[in-house]
């Protein structure tokens, strides 16, 4: 990790990576937070880190068939430590990816280990993103042999003829049914739209905005 | 090699977490071309999530649509919300290809896009590009005319800041039941009379003249425009002092000839005198929309009414 790049002549050199990461690092902490100037300079100094091809990988050899797993999880909780606590981090004392490979081979891999191969309740409950209410719904309930077919007919049996009412406001022939079962069917927004004479736009908007209000309507109907 | 001119690019390293979400939403699909897409669109949805982590970026991962199976079953989309700023598009790409799709359904309503490219093992997703318009007419760009993620960081910047519409005074709404109104504050007739397109409102739409004439109720309105739209949107709000010690208090959005829907995604809030959302509404393909509560005097609210990034927040004591 202290190998430096040999050293160019010092009147036109370009500067190596050591300099521009300690330099993105400063300019990420001399930048208010939440600013352009200390996202961009966040973005660029994570980027750089990940590509360097100089970020340690510890315990190589060890956790054969997760050993990538671990490592992503850990550099997960690497880049978002960095971004979070960049001022933490003193230009004085080290190099940036010193500092960098000091917390990934102390603190992060060894964080991100249980993650993986630990508890399975642990993984889902200490996780960065958490499982999102419909997936939770969804996953306690038994699902129907086929949730996609039951989601088709749904729209075919039209319980309550809400899709079949939903239409264009000029054109009230052309419903949200008519649109979603000729989409269904595979057919292209422009073939629909040359055929029924009207814009793209106005059908691909009015399908999506017929959806969003729908979805709720469709959850109930699968899930009984 | 010089370091500075890069392109300004994201890795963001995929997780077990991540995939096994994507695969449980995935399995919904019976369609092995349909899962296949649901199952990349929820890695795009949470690499971009997690880059938002990164940059302190506020979101709601978990209302995007990419959770729903009825909606990935009907459309193409992988939206995330950016927390009061409106949603982006989270564009899937294979890693070794210069063209992106974005499907028609998925360009409605959209702050912008992004392009996330996926490799095959789905260990790394790396964000690629930006745009905040789709120029091109179809569902197919070219990764060379976006921009990187600088001026997605630019574009967040300006949404963020764009000037919320803070009214400075705070509206002493029991002075209105003395009959003293703040100015701006109008009655309903004087709100409309400007407007000659729909003069007759007041008397024959769904609000009955008598409840405006009740004593113990008053109503008082203000309109509110937002950049970009012809209309202005109606705030209102009614007083019912009946009961002494509570006041209950209707506050409502309209468009002034209460007959136009309001602006898909409109959104009001009742914020509590900490400033946290204590009730909220989203206009979805609606005319009115109408939030009833109640208070006693001295007690603070304010109330949000936003569209997009930009909002107007108005203060209120009892």
């Amino acid at each position: 990790m202290e190998d430096r790049d040999i050293q160019q002549p010092s009147d036109d050199r370009v500067p190596d990576l050591d300099e521009v990461l300690r330099g993105l690092a400063l300019e990420a902490q001399n930048s208010p937070p939440g600013s352009r100037q200390r996202r961009r300079a966040l973005t660029r100094l994570v980027q750089l880190t990940r590509t360097s091809g100089r970020l340690c990988r510890p315990y190589l050899g060890q956790f054969p068939h997760v050993y990538d797993e671990i490592y992503n999880e850990a550099l997960q909780l690497l880049f978002i430590y960095i971004c979070d606590r960049i001022d933490a981090y003193n230009p004085q004392r080290s190099p940036f990816l010193r500092w960098v490979n000091f917390l990934l081979q102390r603190r992060f891999f060894n964080q991100a280990i249980p993650k993986i191969i630990g508890d399975r309740r642990e993984v889902s409950s200490n996780s960065l993103t958490p499982l999102p209410r419909v997936q939770q719904q969804l996953s306690t309930k038994v699902l129907p042999p086929s949730l996609s077919e039951a989601i088709a007919q749904c729209l075919r049996e039209d319980p309550d003829g809400l899709f079949e009412r939903r239409s264009l406001r000029q054109m009230p022939e052309i419903t949200f049914k008519r649109i979603a079962i000729r989409r269904l069917n595979g057919e292209s927004w422009k073939s629909i739209s040359v055929d029924l004479g009207v814009g793209i736009s106005t059908l691909s908007d009015f399908y999506q905005r017929s959806l969003s209000e729908f979805s709720e309507f469709i959850k109930d109907y699968v899930q009984t | 090699m010089n370091y500075s001119h890069h392109e300004l690019t994201f890795n963001v390293p995929i997780t077990q977490l991540m995939r096994s979400q994507a695969e449980h939403v995935s399995q919904c699909q019976d369609d092995s071309h349909k899962s296949r897409q649901v199952y990349r669109n929820v890695l795009a949805v949470l690499a971009v999530n997690y880059y938002c982590q990164c940059m302190g970026i506020e979101t709601s991962v978990e209302s995007s649509t990419v959770w729903d199976p009825a909606l990935q079953f009907f459309a193409n989309s992988a939206d995330l919300e950016l927390k009061n700023l409106g949603r982006v598009e989270c564009c899937a790409m294979m890693n070794n290809q210069t063209k992106i799709m974005v499907s028609r359904e998925a360009q409605y309503d959209k702050l912008g896009y992004i392009a996330v490219a996926l490799d095959d093992d789905s260990k790394e997703a790396i964000l690629r590009g930006f745009s905040e318009n789709l120029v091109e007419d179809g569902d197919l760009f070219s990764l060379q005319n976006w921009d990187d993620l600088d001026l997605f960081l630019l574009k967040v910047e300006e949404w963020e800041n764009q000037p919320s519409m803070v009214s400075s005074q705070v509206t002493q709404l029991s002075q209105w039941l003395r009959g003293w109104v703040d100015a701006g504050w109008q009655s309903l007739e004087a709100l409309v009379a400007p407007e000659q397109q729909a003069p007759a409102w007041v008397v024959r739409g769904p609000m009955k003249s008598q409840e405006i004439s009740q004593d113990s109720v008053i109503k008082r309105g203000k309109l509110l425009h937002f950049e970009g739209m012809d209309e202005a949107i109606a705030l209102l709000i009614s007083l019912d002092s009946e009961i002494a010690q509570e006041m209950d208090i209707s506050v409502e959005i309209q468009s002034l000839d209460r007959r136009t829907e309001l602006p898909l995604n409109l959104e009001i809030s009742i914020l509590n005198d900490e400033g946290q959302v204590v009730m909220q509404a989203l206009a979805k393909s609606t005319e009115h929309i109408k939030l009833n509560f109640s208070g006693q005097p001295q007690e603070e609210f304010g109330v949000k009414v936003a569209l997009g990034p930009v909002s107007f927040l108005e203060h209120f004591v009892i």
